[in-house]
C-alpha cells in the first residue's frame, strides 16, 4: 500500500529525514517511536504533503501512485489521512460545514455521489458517537476553544467521517488521560479492516496496549533504526532510547 | 500641476455656476459659507493629511456635468429579496418620484428638509468635494421617523447612476425622533452608465432612546467614482448601528463622521472593503465621545487582491468629560497578493482618564497552516482560501441585524467569487 524508499527530506537547510525506509501492506499497524525531533512529524507532514519540506532523494508510492507528485488534497481523495500532533484552530470556519465539503470532495473524487443533507447529519451522528464527541463541537468553529482531548478527538472524527485507507497518527494519544485514551483508540479500533493500514506515532507503549502494532520501528536522526513487533514498544518503555542510540552510533 | 487642477476646478464651478443648490434655500448661511470656501479650496491633494493616500486626479481630469435623467430603469437587480421596503430612487442625483414607492407608512414622513433639521455646519466646509456638495447639491429629501415611532418597514434608497460622465450630488437626512426607530438601506448603483462621480451626503440624527441603523451597499460600476459622506449626530441612549459595503467601483471614499452628543449611547461601525484590479478604496471614521458612559465599538476588514489598495483611517476622540466611555475599534487586513497595498491608521485620542477604549490593526496573509489542514482533509487550494476569507469577512456580515440584508450582502460577494459558495 505504502512504500517508501530511501527518502530524504530537508527543511530550512536542515537534512531531518536521512534515508527512510518503510514498507506498509494492506490491514497492518505500524507503530513509529523515537526520541524528541527524530523526525516523526516530519514523515507525518511529507507523506501529507506539507510543502514547506523539500524532498532531496528517495521514492513514495502510494497504491502503485507516485504520492511526492501529488497535490495535499489529491493525497487526501486517494485516501491518506493524517491527523495532526497539533490541530490547527481555524476561527470563524465551521467544523461541520468544512467537513461536508471535505468528504463530498473525496466522494466525489472517488466516483461516489455526493452525500445528501440528511445522510450527512446521519454519518456525523454515528461518527461523533464513536469517539463521544459532544455534538455541539461539531458546530462551532475548526478546533476553536476546544480543550487538548476535544482536538484530539475531533481529529479521530473527521479520519471516521473521511474513511481513509491510510491514516496517519501523529501523537493522538499525548495529553490524553486514560479514559479520553480508551475512547480514541477503540474508535481507531472500530475502523480497522483488511483494507486499511494505520501508522501510529507514539511515545508511550500504553497506547499500543490499546492499538496493538503488527511493526514497530524505531525513528532515530531521520532514519528507521530499529524494527521489531510490539514486544520492541515494551522494551523500550523499560530501556529508553540510549541502546538505541548506542547501537546506531556503532552502525 | 497646480495651474492644471486649478484650471480643472474653475472649469467645474463655470460649467456648474448656473445650476442651483436643492440647499441654498433652506440653509442660506451654509450655501454661502460653503461658496466662499470654494474660492479657496481646490480638489485634493496627497500633501493633505486626510487625503495623503487618496489621488483625486481621476476625478479632476474628467468633464462631469449634472444630468437630469428621465430614463426609465428597472429596479428587479437593485432590490434585496426578501425584504419588503419602501423604495426611494434616485437618477444622477435627483430624486424620481415616478420610480419610487408611494405608500409611506403612519409614523414616517418623507420631503424637503425643514430649515430647523441639525445640519453639521464643520463638514461643510471640510473640504472641496463637501463644499462642491452644499453649492450644487442636485436634490434632496429628509426621512424622519416621528415620535416613539417604529417603522416596521425599512426604507431603500437607490442612488443609480446613468450615462456617460453624470456628477451626482445627492443629500439625505435621516432622523429618529425620540424613542423612534427606523433602518434604511443606501444603495450606490450604475445602470449603463460609462463613468460617473457620485459625491453623496447623508446626515443624520438620532434622538433621545432611539434606534437608527444605516446600511450602505457600494456597488457603483467598474470605472465610477463615489464620494460618501456620512455626518451623525447621535442623542442620549440612542443605539446607533452604521454598516458600510464597498462591493465595487473604481474609486470610493466613505467619511464618517460621529457625535455621540448625551450619555448612554451605543454606536456601532461596522466595515467590509474588498479592493481588486486597480479598485482604490478609501475609509475615514470619526467618533467623537463627548459625553459619559457611551460606548463605540468599530469593525472594518479589507481583503485585497490584485493591485486593490484601501486606506483605514479610524479617529477616537474621548473627551474629557467623557468618563466611563468604552470604545474599541478594530481594523483587519487581508492580502492576497503581494501588488495591494494598505494604509492602515487608528488615531485615539483620549483626554478622559477613567475609560476603557483599545484599538487593534492587522494586516497579514492566510493562515498557512490552517490552509494545509483544510488541503490534508480533501479540500482544494482555492476553495480552502476562498472557506478561510468568507469567515473572516463573515465575522463583520454577521453583525447585520436585518437577515435580508445579510443574505443579499452575501450573494453578492459570492457573485464577485469573493466569498464560498
Ligand atoms: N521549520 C523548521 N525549520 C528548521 N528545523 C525544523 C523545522 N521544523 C522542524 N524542524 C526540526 O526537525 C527536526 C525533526 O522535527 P519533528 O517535528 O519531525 O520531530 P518529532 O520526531 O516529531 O519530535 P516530537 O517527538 O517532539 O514530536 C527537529 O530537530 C526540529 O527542530
Ligand atoms: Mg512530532
Amino acid at each position: 500500500m505504502l512504500s517508501i524508499h530511501n527518502l530524504h527530506a530537508q527543511i530550512e537547510q536542515n537534512e531531518i529525514l536521512r534515508g527512510l525506509n518503510l514498507e506498509v501492506k494492506p490491514g497492518e499497524v505500524h507503530a513509529i517511536m523515537g526520541p524528541n525531533g527524530s523526525g516523526k512529524s516530519t514523515l507525518a507532514s511529507v507523506l501529507a504533503g506539507r510543502e514547506e519540506y523539500a524532498i532531496t532523494a528517495g521514492e513514495v508510492t502510494f497504491q502503485g501512485k507516485d504520492l511526492l507528485e501529488m497535490a495535499p488534497e489529491i493525497r487526501a481523495r486517494e485516501g491518506i489521512f493524517l491527523a495532526f500532533q497539533y490541530p490547527v484552530e481555524i476561527p470563524g470556519v465551521s467544523n461541520i460545514n468544512f467537513l461536508k465539503a471535505a468528504v463530498n470532495e473525496v466522494r466525489t473524487h472517488r466516483g461516489l455521489p455526493a452525500l445528501t443533507a440528511k445522510e450527512f447529519l446521519q454519518l456525523v451522528n454515528e461518527k461523533s458517537a464513536l469517539v463521544e464527541l459532544d455534538g455541539r463541537l461539531a458546530n462551532r468553529s475548526v478546533n476553536e476553544g476546544f480543550s487538548g482531548g476535544e482536538k484530539k478527538r475531533n481529529e479521530i472524527f473527521q479520519m471516521a467521517m473521511l474513511e481513509p485507507t491510510l491514516a496517519i497518527l501523529d501523537e493522538t494519544d499525548s495529553g490524553l488521560d486514560i479514559d479520553a485514551l480508551r475512547i480514541v483508540a477503540n474508535g481507531v479500533n472500530a475502523m480497522r479492516s483488511p483494507q486499511r493500514s494505520f501508522v501510529v506515532i507514539t511515545h508511550y507503549q500504553r497506547l499500543l496496549d490499546y492499538i496493538v502494532p503488527d511493526f514497530v520501528h524505531v525513528l532515530y536522526k531521520g532514519r528507521i533504526v530499529k524494527s521489531g513487533t510490539k514486544e520492541l514498544a515494551l522494551e523500550l518503555e523499560e530501556k529508553g532510547y540510549d541502546w538505541i542510540k548506542e547501537e546506531a552510533a556503532t552502525a | 500641476m497646480e495651474t492644471t487642477t486649478a484650471s480643472k476646478k474653475d472649469q467645474l464651478l463655470g460649467q456648474l455656476r448656473t445650476r442651483p443648490s436643492a440647499l441654498s434655500e433652506t440653509f442660506p448661511e451654509l450655501a454661502l459659507a460653503a461658496r466662499e470656501a470654494l474660492t479657496e479650496l481646490d480638489f485634493p491633494t496627497t500633501r493633505q493629511e486626510n487625503w495623503k493616500y487618496s489621488r483625486t486626479t481621476k476625478l479632476s481630469s474628467e468633464e462631469w456635468t449634472i444630468q437630469p435623467s428621465e430614463a426609465n430603469i428597472s429596479l428587479n437587480e437593485w432590490r434585496i429579496p426578501g425584504l419588503d421596503a419602501i423604495e426611494l430612487v434616485w437618477v444622477n442625483g435627483f430624486f424620481r418620484a415616478d420610480l419610487s414607492s408611494t405608500e409611506i407608512p403612519a409614523g414616517l414622513s418623507i420631503g424637503k428638509p425643514a430649515p430647523h433639521t441639525i445640519r453639521h455646519k464643520e463638514e461643510v466646509t471640510m473640504d472641496f468635494f463637501s463644499a462642491l456638495h452644499e453649492v450644487h447639491c442636485t436634490d434632496a429629501l429628509a426621512i424622519r421617523a416621528e415620535k416613539s415611532k417604529k417603522i416596521e418597514k425599512p426604507v431603500h434608497v437607490l442612488f443609480i447612476q446613468h450615462g456617460a460622465l453624470p456628477l451626482s450630488q445627492p443629500h439625505l437626512f435621516l432622523e429618529t425622533a425620540e424613542l423612534a426607530e427606523l433602518e434604511v438601506i443606501v444603495s450606490f448603483v450604475s445602470v449603463d452608465g460609462e463613468k460617473a462621480l457620485c459625491n453623496a451626503v447623508i446626515e443624520g440624527n438620532a434622538g433621545k432612546s432611539s434606534k437608527l441603523t444605516c446600511t450602505l451597499i457600494e456597488r457603483e460600476g467598474e470605472q465610477n467614482a463615489l464620494i460618501c459622506r456620512s455626518l451623525y449626530s447621535i442623542e442620549r441612549d440612542a443605539v446607533f448601528h452604521i454598516h458600510t459595503h464597498t462591493i465595487s467601483g473604481n474609486w470610493v471614499r466613505n467619511d464618517l463622521h460621529i457625535r455621540l452628543n448625551g450619555t448612554g449611547i451605543n454606536a456601532f461601525l461596522n466595515g467590509i472593503y474588498l479592493p481588486r484590479e486597480s479598485q482604490h478604496i478609501d475609509n475615514h471614521t470619526l467618533v467623537d465621545h463627548r459625553h459619559p458612559h457611551c460606548e463605540s465599538n468599530e469593525l472594518y476588514k479589507g481583503v485585497l487582491n490584485d493591485r486593490g489598495r484601501a486606506v483605514f483611517n479610524g479617529k477616537v476622540y474621548v473627551q474629557i468629560d467623557a468618563q466611563k466611555t468604552n470604545a474599541y475599534q478594530n481594523n483587519a487586513n487581508i492580502m492576497l497578493s503581494d501588488d495591494a497595498s494598505v494604509y492602515t491608521k487608528p488615531e485615539l485620542e483620549i483626554y478622559a482618564d477613567d475609560v476603557k477604549c483599545s484599538h487593534g490593526s492587522t494586516t497579514g496573509q492566510l493562515d498557512e497552516q490552517a490552509i494545509f489542514y483544510l488541503r490534508a482533509r480533501g479540500l482544494g487550494e482555492d476553495n480552502a482560501r476562498r472557506l478561510l476569507t468568507t469567515a473572516f469577512i463573515l465575522e463583520v456580515l454577521d453583525r447585520l441585524e436585518s437577515e435580508p440584508v445579510k443574505e443579499y450582502v452575501v450573494e453578492l460577494l459570492k457573485k464577485e467569487d469573493l466569498l464560498l459558495d
